[in-house]
């Protein structure tokens, strides 16, 4: 008589209830109402230090917004400063670039190191106005070249005052006290292409 | 009944995908490690640690957090970079404050060249990581580019409160520390920028949008912290190969582990004032045999099991704050990688 094929036992006979055993802890035995306890209270600890540290940056909240710190409001109010942040940034970065046109007019300061230039893909290269470059402009008003494209251009509204001004050698002290940058809003600004339109569009873009 | 999974994420997975970033990470580092003067005693030594190796966690986060929230893998890979620079920078300047010997199985930065050199590099590395989160302005547009750097000032100034409150510990010889004030140290020093940034600043990536404040906070935290306590067992009781830093080391050091606190809180009081008399001194004036006391102190007591349970226990939690935070994603190979970290945490070696 042949031996029916039985099937060996089983590794266990209910399932796996015991969470706490699935990322290889042990639960052998009597250790386990132990381990349990470990767990459990390991759990509740960590809750309890990231719930005091969020009420702390809450708290943090309240006393600079001087209110009641809700997410929504918190939150608005970084996406708002990030919006303040991206505009002066905007400004920063046209800024820099004329600067840097400036400087790169010099021969001999041309960048060589090995860390890549920052660049901005929305740069509009303005066309130089005739008659060159006068040596040491830019060292003196960073701003010269978008000055004299508004005047060329004599469109641009918050530049018609100052379209007599051509260069800041001939007037070292500008009919203002101190140069102001285009303020950017499409409908005032013209449609020329002078670089006050395109700090206006990076401004606009940035501020979405 | 279904045949048992002969894959695990964690086992499979996370390490491929540690690779592939990592070695991307590594690519781009190099533009920034370019050699030039001076190079006898800063660039040269800059690339000291980064070329070392190391598991590239925190840069491989950040990237699939960014692919995870629909970024291209190009727009995190500076993040990443700046984020293996600045963790470069802790590790030369946490080893000298922590005297250690060894760093990725060979000598310590300042070990080699002298506490002041092993600084100046460190700070070199900082810089280094700024300029590639600058660098971000040029690909990412200058709102997002502030927005990470805003994350990364915050990581940078939570990971210095919490290397603060640990030396603190060791200046004034703590003794009488609890779990919670660990947790709270590894929260600041550890979590932020192992987990929280490389998560927030994938997820700022992806969305390009200002975070929530709380975002990732909880997920970061629970799973840093199994990652820290994971790692200073591994330190006692892993492969010197492997672990690549001094085993014992910690002991040496009298770094406040949570298998030391928990020895400390539950020793008897002769042995409890032993210990504190051993912790008191400097590491040169401590022994073997009184470093070999401490680790059989931590068997018998069975610090080393409570830390071990502690990790598991935080490690689950993590795992139930992942799957809150990465629900509403489109499944996808890098929110498996993220969910599988919990578990990784636990199983590597």
């Amino acid at each position: 008589m042949t031996d029916r094929i039985k099937r060996p036992p089983l590794e266990r006979s209910e399932p796996i209830r015991n969470w706490s055993t699935l990322l290889g802890g042990a639960a052998a035995g009597g250790e386990g109402a132990q381990l349990n306890d470990v767990i459990g209270r390991s759990v509740d600890l960590g809750y309890r230090v990231i719930d005091a540290y969020v009420r702390q940056g809450q708290r943090a909240a309240e006393r600079l917004g001087g209110g009641v710190a809700e997410t929504a409001s918190v939150t608005g109010d970084l996406q708002e400063l990030s919006v303040r942040m991206a505009q002066y940034a905007s400004e920063l970065v046209g800024l820099w670039f004329q600067a840097m046109d400036a400087a790169l007019m010099r021969p001999g300061l041309r960048s060589g190191d090995g860390a890549p230039p920052a660049s901005s893909p929305t740069r509009d290269p303005a066309p130089a106005p005739p008659g060159g470059e006068p040596s040491g402009c830019g060292s003196k008003w960073p701003r010269c070249d978008r000055w004299r494209l508004a005047s060329t251009c004599g469109r641009c509204p918050t530049r018609r005052r100052s379209s007599s001004i051509r260069c800041g050698r001939s007037t070292p002290t500008p009919r203002r006290s101190a140069p102001r940058p285009c303020r950017m809003t499409t409908r005032r600004c013209c449609g020329c292409a002078c670089a006050c339109r395109t700090i206006t569009r990076r401004a606009s873009t940035a501020a979405c | 009944m279904s045949a048992p999974a002969t894959e695990s994420p964690a086992t499979d997975l996370v390490p491929a995908l540690l690779r592939e970033y990592g070695d991307a990470t590594r690519v781009a580092l190099c533009e920034y490690l370019a050699p030039r003067e001076p190079r006898r005693h800063l660039y040269s030594l800059v690339a000291d640690y980064p070329r070392r190796g190391g598991r590239m966690l925190r840069p491989s986060l950040c990237i699939a957090a960014a692919r995870a929230f629909g970024a291209q893998p190009a727009d995190a890979l500076r993040s990443a970079v700046a984020l293996e620079l600045l963790h470069n920078a802790f590790l030369v300047h946490d080893d000298v404050e922590d005297d250690s010997e060894e760093r990725r199985g060979q000598p310590t930065l300042h070990a080699l060249h002298g506490v002041p050199v092993a600084v100046n590099v460190g700070d070199a590395l900082t810089v280094l990581g700024l300029r590639a989160l600058i660098d971000n302005g040029a690909t990412l547009g200058p709102r997002l580019a502030l927005l990470l750097l805003a994350e990364a000032e915050r990581m940078a100034r939570e990971s210095i409160e919490g290397q603060a409150i640990e030396l603190g510990w060791r200046r004034d010889n703590a003794v009488s520390l609890s779990d919670g004030d660990y947790l709270e140290m590894v929260l600041k020093k550890t979590c932020w920028y192992t987990t929280i940034f490389p998560l927030r600043a994938g997820t700022l990536l992806g969305t390009r949008r200002a975070l929530d404040g709380e975002r990732f906070l909880r997920f970061g935290f629970f799973l840093g912290a199994a990652f820290q306590i994971q790692d200073d067992l591994l330190n006692l009781t892993g492969d010197a190969v492997r672990y690549g830093k001094e085993l014992g080391g910690d002991l040496w050091e009298g770094k406040r582990t949570l298998m030391l606190i928990h020895l400390l809180r539950i020793a008897a009081p002769d042995e409890r004032r032993r210990l504190g008399e051993l912790l008191a001194r400097p590491r040169r004036e401590r022994t073997a045999a009184e470093v070999g006391w401490v680790r059989e102190r931590m068997d018998a007591y069975g610090s080393i099991e409570h830390a071990r349970q502690t990790a598991h226990a935080l490690a689950g939690a993590a795992q139930h704050e992942g799957e809150a935070v990465l629900a509403g994603l489109p499944p996808s190979r890098d929110q498996r990688f993220i969910a599988s970290l919990p578990t990784w945490v636990l199983e590597r070696g």
